[in-house]
Protein backbone atom coordinates (compact mmCIF):
# COMPACT_ATOMS: atom_id res chain seq x y z
CA UNK A 1 0.00 0.00 0.00
CA UNK A 2 2.72 2.43 1.02
CA UNK A 3 4.66 1.23 -1.99
CA UNK A 4 1.75 1.85 -4.33
CA UNK A 5 1.46 5.41 -3.15
CA UNK A 6 5.21 5.90 -3.23
CA UNK A 7 5.31 4.74 -6.86
CA UNK A 8 2.43 7.07 -7.67
CA UNK A 9 4.30 9.98 -6.16
CA UNK A 10 7.51 9.05 -7.91
CA UNK A 11 5.65 9.15 -11.22
CA UNK A 12 4.07 12.49 -10.38
CA UNK A 13 7.34 14.04 -9.28
CA UNK A 14 8.80 12.91 -12.55
CA UNK A 15 6.30 14.93 -14.58
CA UNK A 16 6.46 17.90 -12.21
CA UNK A 17 4.24 18.84 -9.27
CA UNK A 18 2.00 21.87 -9.01
CA UNK A 19 1.79 23.78 -5.74
CA UNK A 20 -1.22 21.92 -4.44
CA UNK A 21 0.49 18.62 -5.13
CA UNK A 22 3.65 19.82 -3.43
CA UNK A 23 1.57 20.44 -0.33
CA UNK A 24 -0.11 17.08 -0.52
CA UNK A 25 3.22 15.36 -0.94
CA UNK A 26 4.53 17.21 2.09
CA UNK A 27 1.52 16.05 4.09
CA UNK A 28 1.94 12.51 2.94
CA UNK A 29 5.60 12.46 3.89
CA UNK A 30 4.84 13.92 7.30
CA UNK A 31 2.04 11.47 7.99
CA UNK A 32 4.37 8.52 8.51
CA UNK A 33 8.15 8.56 8.69
CA UNK A 34 8.27 5.45 6.54
CA UNK A 35 6.85 7.29 3.58
CA UNK A 36 10.10 9.07 2.91
CA UNK A 37 12.04 5.81 2.73
CA UNK A 38 9.44 4.25 0.47
CA UNK A 39 9.51 7.27 -1.83
CA UNK A 40 13.30 7.16 -2.01
CA UNK A 41 13.17 3.52 -2.97
CA UNK A 42 10.56 4.13 -5.67
CA UNK A 43 12.43 7.09 -7.10
CA UNK A 44 15.64 5.11 -7.08
CA UNK A 45 13.99 2.34 -9.09
CA UNK A 46 12.58 4.87 -11.52
CA UNK A 47 16.05 6.32 -11.96
CA UNK A 48 17.17 2.88 -13.14
CA UNK A 49 14.54 3.15 -15.84
CA UNK A 50 15.85 6.43 -17.08
CA UNK A 51 17.07 7.18 -20.47
CA UNK A 52 20.21 5.51 -21.56
CA UNK A 53 21.06 4.04 -18.23
CA UNK A 54 20.70 0.52 -19.45
CA UNK A 55 22.24 1.17 -22.83
CA UNK A 56 25.10 3.40 -21.88
CA UNK A 57 28.26 1.84 -20.55
CA UNK A 58 28.16 1.68 -16.79
CA UNK A 59 30.48 4.46 -15.89
CA UNK A 60 30.26 4.60 -12.16
CA UNK A 61 30.46 1.00 -11.14
CA UNK A 62 33.78 1.36 -9.43
CA UNK A 63 32.80 0.91 -5.82
CA UNK A 64 34.87 3.79 -4.63
CA UNK A 65 35.92 6.87 -6.50
CA UNK A 66 39.56 7.74 -6.10
CA UNK A 67 39.61 11.47 -5.80
CA UNK A 68 43.14 11.99 -4.58
CA UNK A 69 45.73 11.74 -7.30
CA UNK A 70 48.50 11.21 -4.80
CA UNK A 71 46.63 8.16 -3.61
CA UNK A 72 46.52 6.74 -7.09
CA UNK A 73 50.17 7.31 -7.36
CA UNK A 74 50.64 5.63 -4.06
CA UNK A 75 48.56 2.62 -5.00
CA UNK A 76 50.53 2.12 -8.17
CA UNK A 77 53.69 2.43 -6.25
CA UNK A 78 52.59 -0.04 -3.66
CA UNK A 79 51.27 -2.50 -6.20
CA UNK A 80 54.52 -2.54 -8.09
CA UNK A 81 56.36 -2.75 -4.82
CA UNK A 82 54.39 -5.81 -3.86
CA UNK A 83 54.84 -7.37 -7.24
CA UNK A 84 58.54 -6.83 -6.86
CA UNK A 85 58.41 -8.31 -3.39
CA UNK A 86 56.81 -11.43 -4.73
CA UNK A 87 59.06 -11.68 -7.76
CA UNK A 88 62.08 -11.08 -5.58
CA UNK A 89 61.11 -14.06 -3.51
CA UNK A 90 63.09 -15.24 -0.62
CA UNK A 91 65.38 -12.30 -0.01
CA UNK A 92 62.44 -10.15 0.95
CA UNK A 93 61.28 -12.40 3.69
CA UNK A 94 63.58 -10.68 6.11
CA UNK A 95 62.68 -7.44 7.75
CA UNK A 96 63.18 -4.61 7.17
CA UNK A 97 62.65 -5.25 3.46
CA UNK A 98 59.23 -5.21 1.88
CA UNK A 99 57.08 -2.25 0.99
CA UNK A 100 56.91 0.54 3.54
CA UNK A 101 53.63 2.34 4.01
CA UNK A 102 53.07 5.31 6.23
CA UNK A 103 50.30 7.75 6.86
CA UNK A 104 50.61 11.32 8.05
CA UNK A 105 48.69 12.81 10.91
CA UNK A 106 45.02 12.90 10.02
CA UNK A 107 45.47 10.72 6.96
CA UNK A 108 43.52 7.51 6.57
CA UNK A 109 44.40 5.31 3.65
CA UNK A 110 42.57 2.41 2.10
CA UNK A 111 44.96 0.05 0.38
CA UNK A 112 44.00 -2.90 -1.75
CA UNK A 113 46.84 -5.39 -1.37
CA UNK A 114 48.10 -7.64 -4.08
CA UNK A 115 46.51 -10.81 -2.75
CA UNK A 116 43.00 -9.38 -2.70
CA UNK A 117 43.18 -8.35 0.93
CA UNK A 118 42.43 -4.81 1.97
CA UNK A 119 44.21 -2.76 4.59
CA UNK A 120 42.81 0.47 5.97
CA UNK A 121 45.56 2.37 7.69
CA UNK A 122 44.76 4.88 10.40
CA UNK A 123 46.39 8.22 11.09
CA UNK A 124 50.10 8.43 11.95
CA UNK A 125 50.88 4.79 11.29
CA UNK A 126 53.81 3.00 9.80
CA UNK A 127 53.76 -0.46 8.41
CA UNK A 128 55.62 -2.68 6.05
CA UNK A 129 54.15 -5.27 3.77
CA UNK A 130 56.18 -8.27 2.66
CA UNK A 131 54.44 -10.96 0.66
CA UNK A 132 56.14 -14.07 -0.64
CA UNK A 133 54.84 -17.17 -2.31
CA UNK A 134 54.10 -18.92 0.93
CA UNK A 135 53.47 -16.20 3.43
CA UNK A 136 52.06 -12.74 3.87
CA UNK A 137 53.64 -10.61 6.57
CA UNK A 138 52.76 -7.14 7.68
CA UNK A 139 54.78 -5.33 10.28
CA UNK A 140 52.91 -2.67 12.18
CA UNK A 141 55.64 -0.45 13.56
CA UNK A 142 53.35 2.27 14.81
CA UNK A 143 49.70 3.19 14.84
CA UNK A 144 46.69 1.17 13.76
CA UNK A 145 45.35 -0.70 10.78
CA UNK A 146 42.33 -2.82 9.96
CA UNK A 147 42.77 -5.79 7.66
CA UNK A 148 40.31 -7.73 5.61
CA UNK A 149 42.22 -10.80 4.65
CA UNK A 150 41.68 -12.74 1.46
CA UNK A 151 41.32 -16.42 2.23
CA UNK A 152 44.35 -18.51 1.42
CA UNK A 153 45.20 -21.38 3.74
CA UNK A 154 48.58 -21.96 2.20
CA UNK A 155 49.74 -18.40 2.67
CA UNK A 156 49.18 -17.36 6.26
CA UNK A 157 48.65 -13.67 6.84
CA UNK A 158 50.50 -12.45 9.94
CA UNK A 159 50.65 -9.02 11.48
CA UNK A 160 53.75 -8.34 13.54
CA UNK A 161 53.19 -5.69 16.20
CA UNK A 162 56.41 -5.66 18.19
CA UNK A 163 56.66 -9.16 19.60
CA UNK A 164 52.91 -9.65 19.26
CA UNK A 165 51.73 -11.80 16.37
CA UNK A 166 48.24 -11.83 14.94
CA UNK A 167 47.61 -14.49 12.35
CA UNK A 168 44.56 -14.84 10.17
CA UNK A 169 43.53 -17.11 7.38
CA UNK A 170 40.43 -15.43 5.98
CA UNK A 171 39.10 -12.88 8.35
CA UNK A 172 38.91 -9.20 9.26
CA UNK A 173 40.53 -7.59 12.24
CA UNK A 174 42.04 -4.42 13.61
CA UNK A 175 45.42 -4.05 15.31
CA UNK A 176 46.34 -1.00 17.30
CA UNK A 177 49.76 -0.58 18.83
CA UNK A 178 49.91 0.98 22.23
CA UNK A 179 52.71 1.43 24.74
CA UNK A 180 53.79 -1.98 25.95
CA UNK A 181 51.31 -3.97 23.93
CA UNK A 182 48.67 -4.14 21.22
CA UNK A 183 44.91 -4.23 20.97
CA UNK A 184 43.28 -6.61 18.53
CA UNK A 185 39.62 -6.33 17.53
CA UNK A 186 38.22 -9.14 15.41
CA UNK A 187 35.27 -8.28 13.18
CA UNK A 188 35.08 -11.45 11.15
CA UNK A 189 36.36 -15.02 11.53
CA UNK A 190 39.07 -15.93 14.00
CA UNK A 191 42.68 -14.92 14.54
CA UNK A 192 45.52 -16.61 16.33
CA UNK A 193 47.41 -14.42 18.72
CA UNK A 194 50.75 -14.79 20.45
CA UNK A 195 53.88 -12.94 21.47
CA UNK A 196 57.39 -13.98 20.53
CA UNK A 197 58.53 -12.65 23.91
CA UNK A 198 56.46 -15.17 25.80
CA UNK A 199 56.18 -18.92 26.14
CA UNK A 200 52.44 -18.72 26.57
CA UNK A 201 50.32 -20.79 24.18
CA UNK A 202 48.69 -18.89 21.33
CA UNK A 203 45.20 -17.63 22.00
CA UNK A 204 42.37 -17.73 19.49
CA UNK A 205 40.17 -14.68 19.27
CA UNK A 206 36.91 -14.88 17.36
CA UNK A 207 34.65 -12.29 15.77
CA UNK A 208 33.05 -9.91 18.20
CA UNK A 209 35.94 -10.01 20.64
CA UNK A 210 38.79 -7.78 21.47
CA UNK A 211 42.03 -8.82 23.13
CA UNK A 212 44.68 -6.71 24.76
CA UNK A 213 48.07 -8.34 24.52
CA UNK A 214 51.02 -7.03 26.42
CA UNK A 215 54.32 -7.35 24.62
CA UNK A 216 55.46 -9.85 27.22
CA UNK A 217 52.52 -12.07 26.51
CA UNK A 218 49.65 -11.51 28.92
CA UNK A 219 46.34 -11.64 27.08
CA UNK A 220 43.24 -9.97 28.38
CA UNK A 221 40.03 -10.75 26.57
CA UNK A 222 36.99 -8.59 26.34
CA UNK A 223 33.88 -9.36 24.37
CA UNK A 224 32.28 -6.58 22.44
CA UNK A 225 28.68 -5.61 22.60
CA UNK A 226 27.24 -5.82 19.09
CA UNK A 227 27.57 -2.11 18.41
CA UNK A 228 31.14 -1.91 19.56
CA UNK A 229 32.98 -3.14 16.47
CA UNK A 230 31.39 -0.28 14.57
CA UNK A 231 32.46 2.02 17.29
CA UNK A 232 36.02 0.74 17.42
CA UNK A 233 36.33 0.87 13.68
CA UNK A 234 34.51 4.14 13.06
CA UNK A 235 37.90 5.64 12.22
CA UNK A 236 37.75 3.88 8.87
CA UNK A 237 34.87 6.16 7.94
CA UNK A 238 36.65 9.18 9.35
CA UNK A 239 34.54 9.18 12.46
CA UNK A 240 35.14 8.92 16.15
CA UNK A 241 32.43 7.45 18.29
CA UNK A 242 32.73 8.37 21.93
CA UNK A 243 30.69 6.25 24.24
CA UNK A 244 30.98 7.24 27.86
CA UNK A 245 34.62 8.08 27.57
CA UNK A 246 36.46 10.53 29.76
CA UNK A 247 37.17 13.88 28.17
CA UNK A 248 40.91 13.24 28.53
CA UNK A 249 40.66 9.88 26.74
CA UNK A 250 38.52 11.43 24.02
CA UNK A 251 41.04 14.23 23.52
CA UNK A 252 43.80 11.64 23.24
CA UNK A 253 41.78 9.92 20.49
CA UNK A 254 41.45 13.19 18.58
CA UNK A 255 45.08 14.08 19.05
CA UNK A 256 46.04 11.04 17.03
CA UNK A 257 44.66 12.77 13.99
CA UNK A 258 45.95 16.28 14.40
CA UNK A 259 49.22 18.15 14.64
CA UNK A 260 47.39 20.76 16.65
CA UNK A 261 46.80 19.25 20.07
CA UNK A 262 43.92 19.38 22.50
CA UNK A 263 44.88 19.85 26.12
CA UNK A 264 42.39 19.20 28.86
CA UNK A 265 42.52 20.94 32.19
CA UNK A 266 43.10 18.27 34.89
CA UNK A 267 39.95 19.34 36.73
CA UNK A 268 37.88 18.33 33.69
CA UNK A 269 39.86 15.29 32.61
CA UNK A 270 37.60 12.68 34.21
CA UNK A 271 34.28 14.07 33.05
CA UNK A 272 32.35 11.80 30.70
CA UNK A 273 31.53 12.66 27.13
CA UNK A 274 29.47 10.96 24.45
CA UNK A 275 28.87 11.62 20.80
CA UNK A 276 29.88 11.17 17.21
CA UNK A 277 32.43 13.37 15.54
CA UNK A 278 34.34 13.57 12.34
CA UNK A 279 38.00 12.92 13.02
CA UNK A 280 38.93 16.05 11.09
CA UNK A 281 36.63 18.26 13.14
CA UNK A 282 38.88 19.12 16.05
CA UNK A 283 37.22 22.47 16.60
CA UNK A 284 33.78 20.94 16.60
CA UNK A 285 34.83 18.41 19.17
CA UNK A 286 36.54 21.03 21.33
CA UNK A 287 33.42 23.18 21.34
CA UNK A 288 31.05 20.29 22.00
CA UNK A 289 33.38 18.71 24.55
CA UNK A 290 33.72 21.97 26.46
CA UNK A 291 29.96 22.40 26.45
CA UNK A 292 29.43 18.85 27.73
CA UNK A 293 31.68 19.32 30.73
CA UNK A 294 30.73 22.94 31.40
CA UNK A 295 34.09 24.36 30.38
CA UNK A 296 35.24 26.65 27.61
CA UNK A 297 37.80 26.68 24.84
CA UNK A 298 41.05 28.66 24.81
CA UNK A 299 43.57 28.74 22.00
CA UNK A 300 47.32 29.15 21.86
CA UNK A 301 49.39 28.86 18.77
CA UNK A 302 49.40 25.08 18.45
CA UNK A 303 47.16 24.08 21.28
CA UNK A 304 43.49 24.12 22.02
CA UNK A 305 42.73 24.05 25.70
CA UNK A 306 39.54 23.11 27.41
CA UNK A 307 39.48 24.86 30.78
CA UNK A 308 36.79 25.44 33.43
CA UNK B 1 12.84 20.17 1.91
CA UNK B 2 10.19 17.89 0.56
CA UNK B 3 12.02 15.73 -1.90
CA UNK B 4 15.37 14.04 -1.77
CA UNK B 5 18.35 15.01 -3.86
CA UNK B 6 18.85 13.55 -7.31
CA UNK B 7 22.27 12.48 -6.18
CA UNK B 8 20.88 10.37 -3.36
CA UNK B 9 18.18 8.91 -5.58
CA UNK B 10 20.68 7.97 -8.26
CA UNK B 11 23.06 6.50 -5.75
CA UNK B 12 20.35 4.37 -4.18
CA UNK B 13 19.27 3.20 -7.63
CA UNK B 14 22.75 2.18 -8.65
CA UNK B 15 24.28 1.00 -5.42
CA UNK B 16 21.58 0.03 -2.93
CA UNK B 17 18.59 -1.29 -4.83
CA UNK B 18 20.59 -3.97 -6.69
CA UNK B 19 21.42 -5.56 -3.33
CA UNK B 20 17.96 -5.49 -1.80
CA UNK B 21 17.09 -8.88 -3.20
CA UNK B 22 20.04 -10.51 -1.46
CA UNK B 23 19.37 -8.56 1.67
CA UNK B 24 15.84 -9.92 1.83
CA UNK B 25 16.99 -13.47 1.19
CA UNK B 26 19.56 -13.15 3.92
CA UNK B 27 17.16 -11.63 6.44
CA UNK B 28 14.65 -14.38 5.74
CA UNK B 29 17.23 -17.09 6.29
CA UNK B 30 18.82 -15.59 9.36
CA UNK B 31 15.61 -14.46 11.06
CA UNK B 32 12.65 -16.62 10.15
CA UNK B 33 10.50 -14.79 12.69
CA UNK B 34 11.17 -11.29 11.51
CA UNK B 35 9.01 -9.08 9.33
CA UNK B 36 11.40 -8.58 6.45
CA UNK B 37 9.35 -5.85 4.76
CA UNK B 38 9.36 -3.94 7.99
CA UNK B 39 13.13 -4.10 8.36
CA UNK B 40 13.78 -3.17 4.74
CA UNK B 41 11.36 -0.27 4.95
CA UNK B 42 13.05 1.01 8.06
CA UNK B 43 16.47 0.68 6.44
CA UNK B 44 15.35 2.88 3.53
CA UNK B 45 13.98 5.39 6.03
CA UNK B 46 17.42 5.72 7.49
CA UNK B 47 19.08 5.96 4.12
CA UNK B 48 16.60 8.69 3.21
CA UNK B 49 18.05 10.84 5.97
CA UNK B 50 21.54 10.83 4.46
CA UNK B 51 22.59 14.25 3.32
CA UNK B 52 25.61 13.00 1.44
CA UNK B 53 26.97 9.62 0.43
CA UNK B 54 30.55 10.24 -0.69
CA UNK B 55 31.86 8.82 2.55
CA UNK B 56 30.25 5.44 1.93
CA UNK B 57 32.87 3.29 0.24
CA UNK B 58 30.89 0.14 0.22
CA UNK B 59 27.16 0.72 -0.23
CA UNK B 60 26.30 -2.95 -0.12
CA UNK B 61 27.94 -3.35 3.21
CA UNK B 62 26.33 -0.16 4.36
CA UNK B 63 22.88 -1.48 3.43
CA UNK B 64 23.41 -4.77 5.22
CA UNK B 65 24.80 -3.03 8.23
CA UNK B 66 21.91 -0.62 8.38
CA UNK B 67 19.44 -3.49 8.19
CA UNK B 68 21.38 -5.36 10.83
CA UNK B 69 21.15 -2.39 13.15
CA UNK B 70 17.41 -2.25 12.60
CA UNK B 71 17.14 -5.93 13.52
CA UNK B 72 19.32 -5.42 16.57
CA UNK B 73 17.17 -2.60 17.81
CA UNK B 74 14.05 -4.65 17.33
CA UNK B 75 15.59 -7.50 19.25
CA UNK B 76 16.60 -5.19 22.05
CA UNK B 77 13.11 -3.83 22.22
CA UNK B 78 11.88 -7.42 22.05
CA UNK B 79 9.65 -6.42 19.26
CA UNK B 80 8.83 -9.09 16.73
CA UNK B 81 11.85 -11.26 17.35
CA UNK B 82 12.18 -13.89 20.02
CA UNK B 83 15.32 -14.29 22.06
CA UNK B 84 16.17 -17.47 20.16
CA UNK B 85 16.42 -15.45 17.00
CA UNK B 86 19.34 -13.66 18.55
CA UNK B 87 21.42 -16.72 17.74
CA UNK B 88 21.25 -15.55 14.15
CA UNK B 89 23.19 -12.52 15.24
CA UNK B 90 26.43 -14.42 15.25
CA UNK B 91 26.12 -14.78 11.51
CA UNK B 92 25.24 -11.17 11.03
CA UNK B 93 28.82 -10.09 10.73
CA UNK B 94 29.69 -12.87 8.36
CA UNK B 95 26.73 -13.37 6.13
CA UNK B 96 26.52 -10.27 4.00
CA UNK B 97 30.15 -9.76 3.22
CA UNK B 98 30.86 -12.47 0.69
CA UNK B 99 33.26 -11.23 -1.91
CA UNK B 100 34.72 -7.91 -2.84
CA UNK B 101 33.98 -5.42 -5.51
CA UNK B 102 33.65 -7.60 -8.61
CA UNK B 103 30.50 -9.11 -7.13
CA UNK B 104 29.13 -5.69 -6.53
CA UNK B 105 29.81 -4.57 -10.04
CA UNK B 106 28.09 -7.64 -11.35
CA UNK B 107 25.11 -7.02 -9.09
CA UNK B 108 24.67 -3.53 -10.51
CA UNK B 109 24.89 -4.78 -14.04
CA UNK B 110 22.56 -7.68 -13.42
CA UNK B 111 20.00 -5.33 -11.95
CA UNK B 112 19.99 -3.36 -15.18
CA UNK B 113 19.63 -6.48 -17.29
CA UNK B 114 16.82 -7.58 -15.08
CA UNK B 115 15.12 -4.21 -15.48
CA UNK B 116 15.26 -4.71 -19.24
CA UNK B 117 13.62 -8.10 -18.96
CA UNK B 118 11.02 -6.86 -16.53
CA UNK B 119 10.03 -4.08 -18.87
CA UNK B 120 9.59 -6.62 -21.63
CA UNK B 121 7.26 -8.53 -19.34
CA UNK B 122 4.89 -5.61 -18.75
CA UNK B 123 1.48 -5.38 -20.42
CA UNK B 124 1.50 -3.71 -23.86
CA UNK B 125 0.69 -0.14 -22.99
CA UNK B 126 2.93 -0.01 -19.94
CA UNK B 127 5.74 -1.53 -21.94
CA UNK B 128 5.44 1.14 -24.60
CA UNK B 129 5.44 3.86 -22.03
CA UNK B 130 8.55 2.49 -20.38
CA UNK B 131 10.40 1.92 -23.59
CA UNK B 132 9.76 5.47 -24.72
CA UNK B 133 10.86 6.76 -21.35
CA UNK B 134 13.91 4.72 -21.02
CA UNK B 135 15.30 4.14 -24.43
CA UNK B 136 14.32 7.35 -26.08
CA UNK B 137 14.16 9.55 -23.01
CA UNK B 138 10.77 10.97 -23.92
CA UNK B 139 9.14 12.95 -21.09
CA UNK B 140 5.84 11.67 -19.71
CA UNK B 141 3.86 14.56 -21.17
CA UNK B 142 5.10 13.82 -24.65
CA UNK B 143 4.55 10.11 -24.26
CA UNK B 144 0.90 10.89 -23.60
CA UNK B 145 0.70 12.90 -26.82
CA UNK B 146 2.51 10.28 -28.87
CA UNK B 147 0.42 7.40 -27.67
CA UNK B 148 -2.81 9.38 -27.70
CA UNK B 149 -3.36 8.88 -23.99
CA UNK B 150 -4.14 11.34 -21.24
CA UNK B 151 -1.31 12.34 -18.96
CA UNK B 152 -3.10 10.75 -16.04
CA UNK B 153 -3.23 7.43 -17.82
CA UNK B 154 0.48 7.61 -18.60
CA UNK B 155 1.23 8.55 -15.04
CA UNK B 156 -0.78 5.64 -13.75
CA UNK B 157 0.95 3.29 -16.12
CA UNK B 158 4.29 4.53 -14.88
CA UNK B 159 3.25 4.14 -11.25
CA UNK B 160 1.82 0.66 -11.72
CA UNK B 161 4.65 -0.55 -13.89
CA UNK B 162 7.17 0.87 -11.49
CA UNK B 163 5.52 -0.92 -8.60
CA UNK B 164 5.64 -4.18 -10.43
CA UNK B 165 9.22 -3.80 -11.54
CA UNK B 166 10.26 -2.71 -8.08
CA UNK B 167 8.75 -5.82 -6.53
CA UNK B 168 10.26 -8.16 -9.03
CA UNK B 169 13.62 -6.49 -8.92
CA UNK B 170 13.97 -6.60 -5.19
CA UNK B 171 12.40 -9.81 -4.10
CA UNK B 172 13.21 -13.33 -5.15
CA UNK B 173 9.83 -14.67 -4.07
CA UNK B 174 7.74 -12.12 -5.80
CA UNK B 175 9.94 -12.37 -8.86
CA UNK B 176 8.46 -15.80 -9.50
CA UNK B 177 5.17 -14.23 -10.52
CA UNK B 178 4.34 -15.19 -14.08
CA UNK B 179 5.26 -12.56 -16.59
CA UNK B 180 3.71 -12.45 -19.98
CA UNK B 181 5.66 -13.18 -23.11
CA UNK B 182 5.26 -11.45 -26.39
CA UNK B 183 6.41 -12.22 -29.87
CA UNK B 184 9.22 -10.26 -31.44
CA UNK B 185 7.33 -7.36 -33.06
CA UNK B 186 7.24 -5.53 -29.77
CA UNK B 187 9.68 -2.73 -30.53
CA UNK B 188 8.21 -1.70 -33.85
CA UNK B 189 5.42 0.39 -32.41
CA UNK B 190 7.67 2.48 -30.26
CA UNK B 191 9.87 3.18 -33.23
CA UNK B 192 6.99 4.18 -35.47
CA UNK B 193 6.07 6.83 -32.99
CA UNK B 194 9.20 8.80 -33.69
Amino acid sequence: MIDDLACQWAARIERGLDDAEQDRLGQWLDADRRHRGALLRAQAALSLLDRGRALAPIEDETPEPEPATDRRWFLKFSASGLAAAIAGGIGLRLWPKGTPISTGIGEIRRLPLDDGSVAVVNSASRLRVAFTRDRRDVELAEGEAWFEVARNHRRPFTVHAGPVRVQAVGTAFDVRRRDGGSEVTVTEGTVKLWSTDSDAEPVFVSAGNRAKVSDIGGVEMASLVPAAPDQTLAWRDGRIVLDDMTLAAAAAEFNRYHAEQLVIDPSLADKQVVGWFRTDDLDGFATAGAAMVGGHVERDRNTIRIVP
Amino acid sequence: MVTMSQQLIGWVGRHILPHERQLRAWLRAAFPAIDVDDVVQEAYCRIATLTHVEHIDDPRRYLFRTARNVVLEQIRRERVVSIEAASGLAELELAPEEQGSPERVVAGRRALERVERLIEGLPDRARQVFRLRKIEGVPQREIAARLGLTETVVENEVARGLRRILDQLTDEERAEMPTRRKPASRTSKAKEQR
